[in-house]
């Protein structure tokens, strides 16, 4: 049994690493400043205390304590519609918008690693309680590296197969492969198109991979993510040059046109790989049996 | 706020005149040659930051999406 000192400082430590260590500039190039990052571990630091007090609480029968995590989830929950705000209110500042889906998703993600933090500071809470403060802090390791893997997220790679597809014109229209992605009025701008756009094929592995991929949602966020990383040659007005992803409703393949500041093939594909499947657009079709039955 | 349209057919150009009836929703320009058409077409789609389509039968259209 150890002191209630002891069993909340490191209980708060430990939370407060659990959230700064999910908090990272990743591909979503968000969020990107110290003051995006403050606000963050903030909420993260107070996660973190809700959960070590809740022990000593807990300990001396003060079970209204409890309450308090009620008004957490509360409070985490407007975390999530912040994030969905702010970020929808900047779709129109956004060349290739990440798309209303994309957004929730990210908004989602913040909500949940409030809760990591939350339930990594109980965890090691309890075992510096129960056990000692080395044991609490090893609860606490093993619960940051649990959730860190528990979270990972499948992305493009792994449902489906991507590769390069040819560019061409019959006529106006502009075509990858055989998907038909849309009609192109300027003659220069074909030419433009011609000479440094490039093409993407994505094949999905199978019939849920299939069903994902022809979500509107996960398309817009592979152009989104695909343009954020590679830059794209378009500016406001011209339509045109908009990366657009479109479907081959026979196979389930999709296409997608765009003209990246830096045209590399290689790279285009790695960006499109490392795309995650958004939570709202993933489809399990073969987990049901009536799914599985139409797929053979 | 902002208002604007979308998903409408913004401006009609052709040198096909016959192929255009006007008094529709769109206003009409009419080009004599291709380069003026695809010049007509490029200005204007520039301005109203639509797109142009092709339709070949000697008409653009400019559509806002």
């Amino acid at each position: 049994m150890n002191s209630y000192g002891e069993v909340v400082t490191v209980g708060i430590l430990m939370g407060s690493i659990a959230r700064f260590a999910l908090l990272k500039i990743d591909y979503r190039q968000y969020p990107s400043y110290p003051q995006g990052y403050l606000v963050h571990l903030a909420l993260g630091f107070i996660a973190a205390s809700l959960g070590a007090v809740a022990v000593p609480a807990l300990i001396e029968k003060e079970y209204t304590a409890v309450t308090f995590l009620a008004l957490a989830a509360q409070q985490f929950r407007d975390i999530r519609s912040m994030e969905r705000e702010s970020l929808a209110k900047l779709e129109d500042t956004e060349l290739v918008p990440r798309g209303s889906a994309y957004i929730e998703d990210i908004a989602k993600v913040f909500e949940s690693r409030n809760y990591m933090a939350i339930f990594t500071s109980l965890g090691s809470s309890l075992g510096v309680y129960y056990l000692n403060i080395f044991w609490g802090i090893i609860t606490g390791m093993v619960l940051i590296i649990l959730f860190h893997l528990v979270s990972r997220r499948q992305t493009i790679r792994s449902i489906s197969v991507v590769r390069e597809g040819k560019l061409h014109f019959k006529g106006p229209l502009l075509y990858v492969e055989d998907i038909l992605i849309m009609n192109v009025g300027l003659k220069n701008s074909r030419k433009i198109i011609k000479e440094k756009g490039l093409g993407v094929i994505i094949e999905p592995k199978d019939d849920n991979a299939r069903a994902t991929l022809a979500n509107m949602g996960q398309r817009q966020a592979i152009a989104h993510d695909a343009s954020a990383l590679l830059g794209i040659r378009k500016d406001f007005g011209e339509p045109e040059f908009t990366p657009l992803i479109r479907r081959n409703h026979a196979t389930g393949e999709i296409g997608m046109f765009i003209i990246p500041s830096e045209p590399d093939i290689e790279c285009l594909i790695e960006a499109v790989k490392r795309v995650p499947v958004i939570e709202s657009s993933k489809r399990t079709p073969l987990s049901s049996e009536v799914g599985k039955k139409a797929a053979d | 706020m902002d208002i604007g349209l979308k998903e409408t057919i913004i401006a009609v150009i052709t040198k096909n005149k016959a192929s255009v009836s006007p008094g529709g929703g769109a206003p009409v320009f009419y080009a004599d040659t291709d380069e003026e058409l695809e010049k007509l077409a490029m200005y204007i789609s520039r301005i109203t930051t639509g797109m142009v389509h092709d339709l070949e039968n000697g008409t653009y259209l400019i559509i806002k999406h």
